[in-house]
């Protein structure tokens, strides 16, 4: 075992006696043989463990337990009254929600959110529409040239030409 | 220490004041402890364990013997010191930089005196989290397997705020000593 590990288990499990025999044996071997990590140990005894197992318990003072038991009994006659304003107060809450300020403040910006993100949305399809129709124009005209809607009379067609060798 | 009889729980959760009373008795000592501990000053601790047994009581109905009643106990006593010390912090620092002063004065008064306003410094250098851990294993004697059951955290989780919190004295008796010479 190394000074390391030794140093660890003496912060922690050597010292709290929360290690097995076995490891145990194996620390005190090294520790035999370690002036440093016996250094060490001394100096957490000394530091941080020894000055809190000798201080005293201490008690606290008998108008602390008359304070609680005051405070329980008014508790309990004030439940005993129903009708009593502070017991109104909080059936009220039961009825009415009023929900705090700061969900209110995150509830209201998460509204602004989503109607700024919809109506976005909206002009963005928008635009989208108009080109399409545009694009079709142009590409109608491309297609037939610009006098596809002009009928000059010779060349009317009838439809299919199926159609037009029926008729 | 003596473990709370179901009956007198049953009994103290019906409303029962004497039967509160004895659990009373018998848990104010460590509550109290850890909250003087926790909150580094008298005052702080009677509030503390003053709100710890109204919550006990509240709650008397609502325990189910699942667990043992002094670690559900040790686990409100806990939480409420270490959220009371949060919400003080500021305050708490102002109060025991003077009372650290008032007991560097009354060092020479007695042995008493020296080993507690020794206790009250060391505990001062560490964090509410640490305090507890170290509060519940040297002066409570708990098992790292009960501490782990009271803070609800890994037992590696306590081992390693253990040996942090003692690395932490250590370097702070070197700084003393370093300081004195």
């Amino acid at each position: 075992m190394n000074c390391r590990r030794v140093k660890d288990m003496i912060l922690t499990d050597y010292s709290d006696r929360e290690i097995e025999p076995d490891q145990r044996e194996l620390i005190e071997k090294h520790l035999a043989q370690c002036k440093t990590c016996r250094a060490f140990a001394s100096m957490v005894r000394r530091s941080a463990i020894e000055p809190f197992i000798k201080a005293e318990p201490q008690k606290p003072l008998d108008s602390v337990w008359h304070r609680i038991k005051e405070k329980i009994e008014a508790e309990t006659r004030q439940e005993a009254r129903p009708y009593s304003i502070p017991n109104l107060k909080d059936k009220l809450k039961t009825f009415i929600y009023i929900p705090r300020p700061v969900f209110t403040v995150a509830i209201v910006m998460v509204l602004v959110i989503a109607l700024s993100v919809v109506a976005k949305l909206q002009v963005n399809k928008q635009e989208v529409a108009s080109i399409q129709s545009e694009e079709q124009i142009e590409y109608l005209v491309n297609l037939f040239g610009e006098n596809a809607y002009v009928s000059n009379g010779e060349d009317v067609g009838y439809g299919t030409a199926i159609e037009e060798y029926f008729l | 220490m003596i473990e709370i009889g179901r009956e007198l729980i049953i009994k103290a959760s019906e409303g029962d004041m004497n039967s509160f009373e004895e659990i009373y008795r018998l848990s104010s000592g460590f509550v109290y402890n850890i909250a003087l501990r926790i909150a580094n000053n008298a005052k702080d601790a009677e509030e503390i364990t003053q709100e710890v047994f109204i919550k006990v009581f509240k709650n008397l109905k609502s325990f189910s013997f699942r667990a043992s009643f002094n670690t559900w106990v040790y686990r409100i006593a806990v939480n409420a010191a270490i959220n009371f010390k949060k919400r003080a912090s500021k305050e708490e620092n102002k109060r025991v930089d003077y009372e650290s002063r008032l007991n560097t004065e009354l060092v020479d008064k007695g042995k008493d005196h020296a080993s507690e306003s020794l206790v009250k410094f060391l505990l001062s250098n560490l964090s509410p989290e640490h305090r507890a851990c170290i509060v519940l294993r040297e002066m409570e004697g708990l098992s790292y397997e009960e501490i782990s059951n009271v803070l609800r955290i890994n037992i590696n989780t306590v081992r390693s705020r253990l040996k942090r919190a003692r690395q932490k004295l250590v370097t702070l008796r070197k700084e003393v000593v370093r300081n004195e010479l």
